[in-house]
């Protein structure tokens, strides 16, 4: 969902500020998929595409009752810097502190988890540290594949690279198991694991709060897909073959829209196709697979690019 | 002698002094006199050395010369007469160890002894230590990386000693131990200083000394065993750095100067024999720093008053190790395979601790490990050797001492006023003592948070290693582990549960504490300056290294650090206030009915109570195999079989 190769600064504003204003809405409609998605599967009528909407609206209506404010304040913070890392993200800023501030997010959920003293919002604050763990040094080796290709990590020179796909293939079955972890999505479900209805360490939140963890997580979520689909980047292919780089950026958009609405149907299909796993799994899964597969690809990559390893 | 050469040897023997005049006192007040005095002198001092060195134009191979003729006439010894006087003090250092290993029944620390002192002997006597290249009449040496180390240690160890004063009020022998804590500053800032590495072996030997009298303070046949243990290791780094020594006068650059060292980047040959006094030297540096093999006297030091876990961590004793293998990374670079054996060391040290330390729940433990991970990660850094990673390596010594001297004080602080040592004796009511959280707070955000100075070493580090993918592999893991556990520290002190209750604090503890957290925040925005100013004629210097022209690698631009950097002031101001709302839980959570205990539900993912330390032993037998492998896998892709 990226522009690259824009050089008229107001176009590319606007274009940013297009993406950003659509950026929670993809989030919300990526949500509601996914329940439609589930429910068809199952043979349910299933809540409206756009019930995340309605869920928020409603909590915004009611009244606060916070317990404590240094849990409002974590929250906040993890609405904060989803939405600042979709600001970089969306105006091709720099990788690495995109995924920073991603990852602090959902550090800052975890700490607004054990600001609260019920034992079960300390379950779930632990539950989301520990997929922290597991994915986030998966979600880095995007950064990484950029530091390789071009010596930085600029999504402005990523997102016109059309190489990345062809040298990293692990790399996109990688992310693809962090967006199933990190959608808390089966079968590694872990911080809502258990109990749907009740979102474990946000059991202490009510009103606008909930509210703002909601709208995160659209960021969030929009944050992403946008990341897997910095994987395919067409624009340079398709401007060689159109000699328009407008209308290439555009179409480039286009196929990464396309390719992220692919991502939520996998991920959807792989969330209703497997059972649940115990949460052990998850840490075990990611450093004795995940982890190896990224190495052996990211090796690959350094023998088949450059020889030196020192 | 001239202002800075004064001030040079004051920095030095002052701290010694003004400990021996501390060593009769058992109450304290009179001790927080000697030490504030001290506390203001140093910090005055390593600040007007700064303004000399801004006038002249110092650098690596070239640093400015502290000569030793006059004081040494001024004392009546002759020319050479500080030489012999260091000489002696160190013959006499190791008889007293030999000393010690004989009463504390170490036969280790009695032949390390003895296995030091004869080849030290014999060496004086028959070799002309100071030839060309090193200029025979300086002992000191002074230049912009000496003085980041000197900086560290007489402010941040001031503070700490500071600190000390209050927090061993209660203890027998206050004395005594104010004076091994005062002595250390000053053997610290004379190893920084030493430009003959006999001289820097002697201060080795001497913070060796004050580390094990300051482990073994308590007396207990804990912290004797401790103590001991911690004079082994350390005494064998003393003996490689002895050997190292005497191979660089016979085989490698024909003298023992470190200026001379560094700057002679065309030995000839690439025989294997002249690069092993850089070997030994840089096991030495594994030793003192605590790299994974030999990290285990650190974990023993911990059960050590905290005044003496912060000043051996942050700021003197394990920064000499690091300081040791930074001054000789252009040294080190010649020789590939050795920079690629000390990076995976120092890389695999970091990410081993970072990932150990999830499960520990001990405070001081938790903050022994993430010390050897950052250590290993500076190691990494200097070892890789361009420009940007040696700059990196000396902001992470920067940052990495001030946030985690602070976060000891707070760990110390609470251990105080609490009682205990643990994540789970604090919790629910860390928050009610707001003065303390707050620094603690501050403290744990610079150890990982974007705009801070310990993150952009990190963001460097992830740059520069991707040169090699094991390397940077480790740098990610790592960084990602190292969120975890102090999210997890964070978070484990953010619930309010219990009873308020009244805790005072002193304001001798609050004020190095709050001056660390200013410090770690001014410097952090400050950064640019700083590196500008101190950094950047460290790098630009460094001989063999491609000396680069516009040295950025922080992009300060509108879609990196700047808005990161004001939304974190926001989160601190944010945080800041909630902080101050202790008083909003009024009744006992409860679940279904029944008081809920946190600790005893919450926890069943990192906190499985590591038994023993057998994870640990593992991490160093991976680490000591990763260590020979990558050394023979090093040495045979040189070709050096």
């Amino acid at each position: 969902m990226m522009i690259g190769g824009i050089d008229d600064v107001y176009l590319f504003i606007i274009l940013s500020l297009v993406l950003f204003v659509l950026a929670p809405f993809l989030g919300m409609f990526s949500m509601g998929l996914l329940r439609q998605m589930s429910a068809r599967m199952q043979n349910r009528a299933g809540p409206p595409l756009l019930q995340p909407y309605y869920d928020v609206r409603k909590l915004l209506m009611k009244e606060e009752t916070a317990t404590d404010p240094m849990i409002g304040a974590w929250v906040f913070s993890f609405f904060l810097f989803n939405a600042l890392g979709v600001i970089i993200l969306v105006t091709l800023g720099d990788l690495l502190i995109v995924l920073f501030l991603l990852g602090f997010a959902q550090l800052s959920l975890s700490l607004g988890g054990f600001a609260g003293s019920l034992p079960d919002n300390h379950l779930g604050a632990n539950r989301n540290l520990l997929r922290v763990l597991s994915v986030e040094p998966l979600l880095l080796m995007l950064p990484i594949a950029a530091l390789l290709l071009n010596q930085n990590f600029l999504i402005k020179d990523l997102a016109v690279n059309s190489n990345i796909i062809l040298y990293f293939p692990v790399g996109a079955t990688v992310v693809i198991f962090a967006l199933v972890v990190g959608m808390q999505k089966g079968p590694f479900d872990l911080s809502t694991a258990h109990q749907k209805k009740r979102n474990r360490n946000l059991a202490e939140l009510s009103g606008k709060n909930l509210a703002l963890v909601e709208m995160g997580h659209w960021f969030e979520r929009f944050a992403f897909l946008a990341l897997f689909s910095l994987f395919f980047n067409f624009s340079g292919l398709l401007n060689s073959v159109l000699n328009n780089m407008f209308l290439a950026v555009i179409l480039d958009l286009v196929l990464k829209f396309v390719i992220a609405f692919a991502a939520v149907l996998v991920v959807g299909r792989i969330d209703n196709a497997t059972s649940k796993l115990p949460w052990d799994r998850l840490p075990s899964f990611s450093f004795y697979v995940m982890w190896p597969l990224m190495f052996v690809n990211i090796v690959l990559v350094y023998g088949f690019l450059r020889w030196d390893w020192f | 002698m001239n202002g800075y050469e004064t001030a040079v040897w004051l920095l030095v023997a002052l701290p010694v002094l003004m400990g021996l005049l501390a060593l009769p006192f058992k109450k304290k007040w009179p001790l927080l006199a000697i030490v504030g005095i001290n506390t203001v002198i140093m910090t005055i001092l390593s600040l007007y050395l700064l303004t000399a060195l801004l006038d002249n134009s110092v650098g690596y191979g070239k640093p400015l010369q502290i000569k030793s003729e006059d004081l040494a006439v001024a004392m009546g010894l002759g020319v050479e007469g500080v030489n012999q006087l260091i000489l002696a003090l160190d013959a006499l250092l190791l008889v007293v160890f030999i000393g010690i290993g004989v009463w504390r029944k170490s036969a280790i620390v009695a032949i390390l002894g003895v296995c030091q002192l004869l080849p030290l002997l014999y060496f004086e006597m028959n070799f002309e230590t100071y030839n060309e290249g090193g200029g025979k009449a300086f002992t000191f040496a002074l230049d912009y990386l000496s003085l980041v180390f000197v900086l560290i240690s007489s402010i941040i160890g001031s503070l700490i000693a500071l600190y000390a004063v209050k927090y061993m009020e209660d203890e027998h022998k206050q004395g005594q131990f104010m004076c091994l804590i005062l002595a250390f500053l000053g053997v610290m800032n004379g190893a920084v200083f030493s430009n003959n590495m006999l001289h820097l072996y002697f201060f080795w030997e001497c913070t060796t000394f004050c580390c094990y009298f300051l482990i073994a303070h308590e007396g207990n046949k804990i912290s004797l065993e401790n103590a001991k243990w911690a004079a082994e290791v350390t005494m064998a780094g003393g003996a490689a750095l002895l050997l190292g020594t005497i191979m660089f006068q016979l085989y490698n650059t024909r003298t023992i100067s470190l200026a001379a060292i560094v700057s002679c980047t065309n030995i000839p040959g690439t025989d294997i024999i002249v690069a092993l006094p850089l070997f030994f030297a840089s096991m030495a540096a594994f030793t003192i720093s605590a790299q994974v093999p030999f990290q285990s006297w650190l974990r023993g030091a911990m059960d050590a008053p905290t005044p003496v876990s912060a000043l051996l961590q942050s700021s003197t004793m394990v920064n000499l190790g690091v300081y040791m293998v930074i001054r000789m990374a252009p040294a080190i670079h010649q020789f590939p395979w050795l920079a690629l054996m000390i990076a995976v060391v120092g890389g695999y040290s970091f990410v081993s601790t970072a990932l150990l330390a999830i499960h520990e729940r001990r405070m001081k433990r938790l903050l022994a490990l993430s010390t050897v991970g950052n250590l290993g990660l500076i190691i990494m850094l200097a070892a890789i050797g361009t420009p940007e990673s040696i700059a990196a390596a000396v902001i992470l010594t920067l940052f990495h001492a001030i946030s985690k001297a602070l976060l000891f004080l707070s760990a110390g602080t609470v251990q105080k006023l609490f009682g205990r040592n643990d994540m789970d004796g604090t919790e629910g009511q860390f928050r009610r003592v707001p003065s303390i959280f707050s620094a603690f707070f501050i403290g744990i955000l610079t150890m990982f948070l974007a705009p801070f100075g310990v993150f952009i070493a990190k963001y460097a580090a992830i740059t520069e290693s991707a040169s090699n993918p094991f390397l940077v592999i480790m740098v990610v893991i790592g960084s990602i582990a190292c969120e975890v556990f102090y999210v997890r520290w964070l978070g484990r002190t953010m619930a309010l549960t219990g009873k308020p209750v009244e805790k005072k604090t002193s304001p001798i503890m609050t004020y190095p504490m709050w001056t660390l957290a200013i410090g770690a925040i001014v410097f952090s925005v400050f950064l640019p300056f700083f590196m500008a100013s101190m950094v950047n004629p460290i790098v630009s210097t460094a001989p063999g290294l491609k000396a680069s022209e516009m040295f950025i690698f922080i992009q300060l631009n509108y879609t990196g650090f700047i808005p990161t950097f004001l939304l974190f002031v926001a989160l601190l101001f944010i945080v800041g206030y909630a902080t101050q709302q202790t008083d909003v839980r009024k009744d006992e959570p409860s679940v279904a009915g029944k008081e809920a205990h946190i600790a005893e539900l919450s926890c069943p993912y990192f906190d499985d109570d590591l038994p023993n330390d057998e994870p640990v032993m593992k991490a160093e037998a991976v680490g000591l195999c990763v260590m020979v492998a990558t050394l023979v896998i090093a040495l045979w892709a040189g070709g050096m079989f």
